[in-house]
């Protein structure tokens, strides 16, 4: 039986549901409000009550609409189009890269590399464009947030 | 060599090192920059006081050089633990700080506390106030009192921070000190003091506790009246309005702003940073700006100030313990 | 009254204050473009400039950024679907599908012109009756603003993208559930930080907008072009479309204008409820107020479905004035630093102003006006410059865009810990799209759960526990009274239609 989209989904937000509601009953509740009826715990476990009951909802429905209808062309066009979704993860990593140099290298040499690798992740391959897309870009933009807004960009403490 | 020559290249050394240990010596004492950091976002408390107290430096001539650094996160925690991870380099860095660094290193927010850092100096002061809208029935803080005994649920306090803040521990250090169970006191909290003083002139809540800052345009304009103030004589500004102490209640509360060095700084060079504070709000251009924005002086520097400090975090310390926010 | 706006004018009209306002909305335009730059730190930035300018000129100034900045907040919501000011959400449910479709100009130019008419009819009722409005400021309380944020919840919540109602309660809910995340303010008790130090001040809004629209959305179309790319099909948005909008367009939107700018009007007055709420509140009316057949429409690129939040949402700014100028009480934090910057000046916003200051209270309330046909000038002709930014080859553009992004959350807080939450989200944003879930119903649930929350608590310590808040105060009752309709109203129209429709084929109505 080939489990829906909808399913998955709804199975997940189940999930995540219950663990949602077991932290809520580990929220810490200060002296007296034991005997209050809203506390810090209320809405949270409100939360999690309603989702898990819309959770379970969504998945029997899913399941009655899945056995009723048979419907492969989900997306059928969707070969799992591994180049695009390797690009994906790299800029995500370059995500996380840019945020751990940010301070250490400083705002313009860590953002020069992550626009330069960002390109280059999206296959751009002329030394010229790369240069002149991400230069510019980052001295103008540390100009106005130093120079004319005053606002402190770290410079880095590699140069510390 | 031969002996002339020696002796001239001793005392050549000898001078050398002469004038190089006194550059040396000069260098750590040179209080011609500040670099502010600020643990919070820019246009905020901490940002006005920072950058207020720069540009006050700066147009009296006694700064060379300023520059801010906005670091939030963390309830201030964040800037407190860059000051201690990065002290070396922070050789001119003062950090500004206010009462909740006391309050939160006590609930246990961050694990630092101000003796992680070293106290530069207080410079200003803000008093804790409790309004109420001008048709309300209570014109004394007398009667406050005498009702809450009665009912604490009809007597409720509104506040612009949150439950165990500043707003919260003035009204109930305010209530134990006349004799009533701080415990008892229901604190309604909004999201700033904006809110919460819409919320009193809208009827619905009764009494406020803020800020005198915050109160004072309201209060001059005659909408609210302010009950009592936390500071222990009247204030210029309110000629009129009575102090807890006059009443023979003994609170006395500044919710202060000041500044912090990195743990590695000389004691000299404290020193030095909290005359340089003190001596800036002698001049006419401290003035301007502390009028600007309302600041009442506070100044209390070096080990004046660290004993401050551990006399507020003590009272404090007692009342959240009282109140069940300190196990 | 009218020697009230003949000082304005006489102030406003200098030539001094026009470089102003001109000034500012240039600069609030061309911050509030970059998504995550946002209206709160740039008028803070211009605090300091502002202080050796005479108090009407740095008030009027201030005014241009902040409208502008609104004002360019729509920009980046229709292009990349990249809300940066929570105001400007709404407008993307319809606007970026809008562009989507090639039709970026025209909805930029209904953006242009919904905003302008949304804050002139606003600027006049301010003029008219601000002293008296201020009444109006306080006559909300903490029940009635529960219900207006629970009115606001319904009425959008319930409509959903993906024609799937279940996936937006979900959605929803897990907007929802994400606002608890922080120090809880009633209590002061610490809720799902997990011992961050960076959790404690709960997740900012820019933060989950930026990762999971502009962000996710980035990402996805990278997937998306290298399909279209080997399909040979051409790339959807670059586009731009004419401007124009032809007579009957216009007429179709009249209503929608003048009901969504007394709805955003009103809505800023109060000092508890603002632009976001204003623009939800103005979307989730129209399109209860649509036809079964334009209901459709809304999600999918309607024109009142981009007029009604954006006109609702500049209402509301001028609304917002009126606390903050006739009562001193700051209603957001934008209006918050204003007050401040007022309060560095010497003038004191508050009963007093209307009397002591009058120059200020109206030369502000013509800046208005000026701002307004500045606003409209100086963006009607940007717009296809603008557009031609879509038209930077993609690499480019989806490079950009995930800079401006992170750069925009980290500027506001300057932890770089924010960065790998915002890389994180994406990812999250990125299965939960892949599901067919929609990313509106989470953000509207994220913006409004902590209000909801902390207003339905107040109302309950105030009464003492008792439920009777609900239906102690007229307004609260009424407003309840709208949200029950509202929700009650697909189900009777459902029942009408089975119970009319015995000889024609029942559809399925969701």
């Amino acid at each position: 039986m080939k489990i829906s989209k909808n399913v998955i989904g709804a199975l997940i937000f189940f999930i995540f549901s219950v663990s949602y509601g077991y932290h809520a009953y580990q929220i810490p509740l200060y002296p007296g409000e034991e005997y209050d009826v809203f506390t810090s715990q209320t809405m949270p476990k409100l939360y999690a009550f309603l989702g898990i009951i819309v959770s379970i909802l969504a998945i029997i429905m899913s399941v009655l609409n899945d056995s009723r209808t048979t419907n492969d062309t989900e997306k059928s066009a969707d070969d799992f189009d591994k180049k695009s979704w390797l690009q994906v993860a790299s800029l995500i990593a370059l995500m996380v890269y840019y945020g751990a140099t940010l301070e250490q290298f400083g705002f313009i040499l860590s953002t020069i590399s992550f626009l330069i690798f960002g390109f280059l992740i999206l296959g751009e391959r002329s030394k010229k464009r790369l240069f002149l897309a991400s230069v510019p870009v980052v001295i103008v933009f540390w100009a106005i947030m130093t120079q004319l807004l005053g606002i402190y960009l770290s410079p880095g403490d590699l140069w510390g | 060599m031969n002996i002339k020559q020696l002796t001239l290249a001793s005392m050549a050394i000898g001078l050398l090192s002469f004038v190089s240990t006194s550059v040396v010596a000069n260098e750590k004492i040179d209080i011609k920059k500040i670099h502010f950091l600020i643990p919070g976002g820019p246009g905020g408390g901490w940002d006005g006081t920072a950058r207020g107290t720069g540009e006050a430096l700066m147009k009296s001539g006694k700064l060379e050089n300023a520059s801010y650094q906005n670091m939030s996160g963390g309830g201030g925690g964040k800037a407190i633990a860059y000051m201690i991870e990065t002290a070396e380099k922070q050789k001119n860095t003062l950090m500004v700080s206010s009462t909740p660094i006391v309050v939160r290193s006590l609930s246990g927010v961050f694990p630092q506390s101000f003796r992680d850092l070293k106290p530069v100096a207080g410079t200003i002061a803000d008093f804790g106030a409790f309004v109420v809208r001008k048709d309300s029935k209570y014109y004394d803080w007398r009667d406050v009192l005498a009702d809450f005994k009665q009912n604490p649920r009809k007597v409720k306090f509104s506040g612009g921070s949150s439950r165990g803040s500043l707003d919260h521990l003035v009204a109930a250090m305010a209530i134990k000190a006349g004799r009533a169970k701080p415990r008892k006191l229901v604190y309604v909290a909004y999201d700033g003091g904006g809110k919460a003083m819409a919320a009193l002139l809208s009827g619905e809540t009764a009494i406020l506790s803020t800020g005198v800052g915050e109160a004072l345009t309201m209060a001059k304009s005659g909408d609210v009246r302010i009950l009592a103030i936390t500071s222990k004589e009247r204030l210029k500004v309110l000629p009129d309005t009575p102090t807890l102490t006059e009443m023979g209640y003994n609170v006395v509360f500044a919710n202060w702003r000041g500044f912090f060095a990195a743990p590695t700084m000389s004691d000299e060079k404290v020193a030095a940073y909290a005359k340089l504070l003190g001596d800036v709000q002698e001049t006419p251009e401290w003035t301007e700006i502390q009028e600007r924005n309302g600041w009442v002086n506070m100044y209390n520097p070096d080990s004046e100030f660290y004993a401050f400090l551990e006399k507020q975090e003590k009272d404090l310390g007692v009342l959240m313990r009282e109140l069940g926010f300190l196990k | 009254m009218l020697d009230g706006l003949i000082i304005g004018f006489q102030t406003a009209m200098s030539m001094q204050n026009i470089m102003f306002v001109i000034f500012g909305c240039f600069v609030g335009t061309f911050i509030g473009m970059l998504p995550g730059l946002g209206p709160i730190t740039a008028i803070a930035l211009m605090i300091p400039i502002t202080y050796g300018i005479d108090p009407s000129s740095g008030m009027i100034l201030m005014a241009g950024v902040y409208y502008g900045a609104i004002f360019g907040g729509s920009t980046s919501s229709i292009l990349i679907n990249a809300p940066g000011v929570a105001g400007t959400v709404a407008t993307s449910f319809d606007g970026y599908p809008m562009a989507c479709k090639g039709q970026a100009g025209k909805a930029l130019a209904i953006a242009a012109y919904a905003s302008f008419s949304g804050g002139t009819i606003a600027a006049v009722f301010l003029l008219v009756a601000a002293p008296m409005l201020s009444k109006v400021s306080l006559s909300f309380q903490s029940p009635d603003y529960f219900a207006l944020l629970l009115l606001g919840l319904t009425a959008v919540a319930a409509f959903s993208n993906k024609g799937s109602f279940l996936k937006s309660i979900m959605m929803t809910l897990f907007g929802l559930m994400l606002s608890t995340i922080g120090t809880d303010q009633a209590s002061g008790v610490e809720r799902f930080t997990f011992g961050q130090i960076d959790l404690l001040d709960g997740i900012s809004f820019l933060l989950i907008a930026m990762s999971m629209f502009a962000l996710s959305e980035a990402l996805l179309s990278i997937i998306s072009n290298n399909r279209d790319k080997k399909l040979g099909i051409a790339s959807v948005t670059t586009e731009v479309g004419s401007l124009k909008l032809t007579r009957a367009e216009i007429k179709e939107m009249a209503p929608t204008v003048a009901r969504s700018s007394v709805l955003g009007f009103f809505v800023g007055v109060l000092p508890g409820a603002g632009a976001t709420i204003a623009s939800f509140l103005a979307y989730g009316m129209e399109r209860n107020l649509a036809s079964a057949k334009e209901k459709l429409k809304f999600g999918k690129g309607s024109l009142r479905g981009l007029a009604a939040p954006e006109t609702a949402n500049n209402a509301a700014c001028s609304g917002s004035f009126v606390p903050l100028l006739t009562l001193g009480i700051p209603g957001s934090g934008t209006t918050a630093v204003m007050l401040g910057a007022l309060m560095s000046y010497g003038i004191e916003p508050g009963p007093r102003l209307f009397v002591d200051n009058p120059e200020v209270f109206w030369s502000v309330i013509v800046s208005m006006y000026i701002g307004n046909v500045v606003l409209l000038f100086i963006n009607l002709p940007l717009i296809p410059y603008i557009a031609k930014a879509l038209t930077l080859p993609k690499q480019l553009l989806t490079v950009l865009i995930l800079f401006f992004s992170l750069i925009g959350v980290y500027l506001v807080s300057f932890n770089a810990f924010d960065i790998f939450m915002m890389a994180g989200f994406a990812v999250i944003a990125i299965g939960l799209r892949l599901l067919n879930f929609s990313m509106s119903p989470l953000i509207l649930g994220f913006i409004l759960g902590g209000m909801l929350e902390q207003n339905l608590r107040r109302s309950l310590t105030l009464s003492d526990g008792s439920i009777s808040f609900l239906w102690d105060r007229p307004i609260t009752l009424g407003i309840l009274t709208v949200t029950a309709l509202v929700l009650l109203m697909p189900i009777i129209s459902t029942l009408r239609q089975a119970l009319s429709s015995t000889s024609q084929e029942k559809e399925a109505d969701i």
